[in-house]
C-alpha cells in the first residue's frame, strides 16, 4: 500500500512489572483511514496495544508514532487531539451530570471556543440520536445508551484515529447492530477505525484489516479476508473464524471459494455455482 | 512505590501462629498505654520494641519500610511544629521573638512524633501477620456482627479492585485531554473531580450488584454461622494474653499512680 501510516511501531516491548512482557516486540504500521480489527484470547495484550497509540503507555523499549511524531515525549491529553480511545466499560468515563455535559467534557478540555464546543456537542447528540437524552444523567441510562454515550463524548473530540476496546461487549444484538452501523459511518467520513473485538462475525462484516495478536506478538496481520483463511495459524491463537467461512471451507469440494465472510458472500457464491450448473 | 493492597504477610512464624485476638487485645492494650504516656523513653522503647516483634515474625523489610515511608513524613512535621508552636518551660537554647526552644519542649515534641510510629507499628503488628479472614473471625469472635464483619472483610477485599478502577477511570478521563497536573494546585484538585465523580458511580454500581448477589445466595437465612476455620486458642494464646492483661495493669497502675513516663524526659 502506498499510503502512509497513520501510526507505526517498532521493535514495540511493554512490561507491567519485570518479568514477562505484555508486548513482545511488536512491528506494525497502520494505513490512513483504515478500518481494522484487532482479535486474540484475553491477555494477549490487544488493550496494552492500543494504550500506546494515544500515549497512555510508554513504550519499555521500541518505538510508536502516530502521523510520525513519537508517542514518547507527547502527553495524553495532547495526543487526544488525534487519537480518541473508547474504553471497555463506559462506566469508567461516565461522570457528567446530564448527556449534554458529558459529550461536551472533551471538547472543552481541547480548548475549543464556547461556540465550537456547543457545536459539536450538539452534532455529536445527533448523529448518535442521543437528543432525548441530552438532559438526563448518562449514568441512569441502560448499558447500550451508556455505551453510545460514551462513544458519542469521544467521537465529539473529532479524532482522525478512533480506538473503540470491545464495544458491542454487553450490547444486545439490535444496540450492537446500530452501534456498528455508526462506527461504519465515522469510517465513510474518513476516520481510521481500530476495533478490539471478541467477536469473529462482527470482525468479518465490518473490517477490512485484521490484526491476530498472541502472546504479546503478531501472530498474523493482512487484509480480513486473508487473515479468516490461515485456519491451521489462528488455531494456534484458539481462535476460529466465523461460522459461514467454515462453513464455506467444510464445502470447498462442492467449488465454493475459502475466503467467505459474510452470509451475504456465501449467498452470492452459492447461487453463482448453482447458475453455472443449471 | 506500590501500595502494599494486602497488608497480610503470609507466614508461619510464632506472631502469625498466634491467636488473631490475642494480636488484637495486644494492640489495644499498647496503644492505651502509649496514649496515656508521654515519656520520649517510653515511645523510644515501645518503637524498637515493636521492630524486633514484626523482624522476629518474620515480616519483610519492605513492610517495615513501607510503614516507616508513610509515617516518617507526619512525625517529622508533628515535631517541628511542635517545637515551634509549644514553648517549652525551663532554660531556653534559643530565644526570638515568639520562639523559645527548650530542651523540654524538644523532648516533648519528639516523644508525640514518635508516638505516631510506635502506634502505627503496633497496629502494623496485628495487621501485617493476620489474614484478612483470620482478622474478621478474631473480631466476630470479640464480639462484632457478623454482618459488620463481612462488611469489613468486603470493604478489604474490594481495596485493590477499586484501586485498579481507579487506574482505569484516570485513564479513561485523561484520554479525553484531561490534564491532571497542569495548573495550581486548586486546578489539579477540581481536574479530579471527573475521576472521584466516576468511581462514586462504579462504586455504588458495584456495591448494588454485589448486595444482590449476596441475598441471591441466600446470605442472611441462617442466623447462627459456623466456620470452615475455627480458631484455636492454645494454652500459650491464654499464658500470652495473662502476661499482656498483668503487664498492662501493672504499667497502668505505674502510671496513674507513681507518674511513670508521665514527663517527656
Ligand atoms: N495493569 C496491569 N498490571 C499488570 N499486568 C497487566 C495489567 N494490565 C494487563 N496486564 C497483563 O498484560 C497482559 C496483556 O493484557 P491486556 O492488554 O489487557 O490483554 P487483552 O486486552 O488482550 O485481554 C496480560 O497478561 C495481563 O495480565
Ligand atoms: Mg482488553
Amino acid at each position: 500500500m502506498n499510503i502512509q501510516p497513520c501510526i507505526r511501531t517498532e521493535g514495540l516491548i511493554y512490561r507491567y512489572e519485570p518479568g514477562y512482557p505484555a508486548l513482545n516486540g511488536i512491528d506494525l504500521e497502520i494505513p490512513e483511514h483504515a478500518y481494522l480489527g484487532i482479535i486474540g484470547q484475553n491477555g494477549s495484550g490487544k488493550t496494552t496495544l492500543v494504550k500506546h497509540f494515544n500515549g497512555l503507555l510508554k513504550p519499555t523499549a521500541g518505538e510508536v508514532w502516530v502521523y510520525g511524531r513519537a508517542t514518547s515525549s507527547r502527553p495524553v491529553s495532547e495526543l487526544a487531539r488525534t487519537v480518541g480511545y473508547v474504553f471497555q466499560n463506559p462506566d469508567h468515563q461516565i461522570f457528567g451530570a446530564t448527556t449534554r455535559e458529558e459529550i461536551s467534557f472533551g471538547p472543552r478540555n481541547l480548548g475549543l471556543s464556547e461556540a465550537e464546543v456547543e457545536e459539536r456537542t450538539e452534532e455529536a447528540l445527533a448523529a448518535f440520536d442521543l437528543e432525548a437524552y441530552a438532559e438526563l444523567p448518562p449514568a441512569v441510562l441502560g448499558f447500550g445508551l451508556r455505551r453510545k454515550v460514551s462513544v458519542a463524548a469521544v467521537y465529539a473530540m473529532r479524532p482522525p484515529i478512533l480506538i473503540l476496546d470491545e464495544p458491542t461487549s454487553g450490547l444486545d444484538w439490535r444496540s450492537a447492530r446500530e452501534l456498528m452501523a455508526l462506527v461504519d459511518r465515522l469510517h465513510a467520513q474518513g476516520h481510521t477505525i481500530i476495533l478490539i473485538s471478541h467477536d469473529m462475525r462482527l470482525i468479518a462484516q465490518h473490517t477490512q484489516q485484521t490484526l491476530v495478536l498472541q502472546e504479546g506478538r503478531v501472530l498474523l496481520y493482512g487484509s480480513t479476508r486473508e487473515v479468516f483463511q490461515q485456519h491451521e495459524v489462528l488455531q494456534q491463537a484458539q481462535i476460529t473464524p466465523p461460522q459461514i467461512n467454515q462453513l464455506a471451507s467444510r464445502l470447498a469440494d462442492c467449488g465454493l471459494p475459502q475466503d467467505v465472510l459474510t452470509v451475504a458472500e456465501f449467498c452470492q457464491a452459492y447461487n453463482r455455482l448453482k447458475e453455472a450448473r443449471e | 512505590m506500590s501500595l502494599l493492597y494486602d497488608l497480610y504477610q503470609p507466614g508461619d512464624s510464632w506472631l502469625h501462629r498466634l491467636d488473631p485476638r490475642v494480636k488484637f487485645i495486644f494492640v489495644l492494650c499498647a496503644s492505651l498505654l502509649l496514649l496515656l504516656m508521654r515519656s520520649l523513653w517510653v515511645m523510644l522503647i515501645a518503637l524498637v520494641g515493636a521492630q524486633l516483634i514484626l523482624l522476629s515474625g518474620g515480616i519483610s523489610w519492605r513492610r517495615i519500610g513501607w510503614v516507616w515511608r508513610m509515617t516518617l513524613p507526619t512525625m517529622v512535621l508533628i515535631a517541628v511544629l511542635w517545637v515551634i508552636f509549644y514553648p517549652g518551660e525551663g532554660q531556653a537554647l534559643l530565644s526570638w521573638r515568639f520562639l523559645r526552644i527548650t530542651p523540654y519542649n524538644i523532648a516533648e515534641g519528639l516523644a508525640v512524633a514518635l508516638r505516631i510510629g510506635a502506634l502505627a507499628f503496633i497496629l502494623f503488628i496485628w495487621l501485617f501477620s493476620t489474614s484478612q479472614s483470620a482478622l474478621i473471625r478474631g473480631l466476630v469472635a470479640l464480639g462484632l456482627p457478623y454482618t459488620w464483619g463481612l462488611t469489613l472483610a468486603m470493604a478489604l477485599r474490594y481495596l485493590p479492585t477499586m484501586a485498579g478502577i481507579f487506574q482505569l477511570i484516570s485513564d479513561a478521563q485523561r484520554a479525553r485531554a484531561l490534564e491532571l497536573d497542569q495548573g495550581n494546585p486548586l486546578r489539579r484538585a477540581r481536574a479530579h473531580l471527573p475521576i472521584v465523580v466516576a468511581m462514586l458511580i462504579t462504586a455504588l454500581r458495584t456495591a448494588q450488584n454485589l448486595s444482590l448477589a449476596l441475598a441471591s445466595r441466600a446470605f442472611g437465612a441462617q442466623r447462627k454461622r459456623t466456620h470452615l476455620h475455627p480458631l484455636h486458642f492454645r494454652p500459650l494464646d491464654g499464658l500470652l494474653l495473662a502476661g499482656i492483661l498483668l503487664a498492662t495493669a501493672a504499667l497502668l497502675w505505674a502510671r496513674l499512680a507513681l507518674g511513670l513516663g508521665q514527663e517527656p524526659l
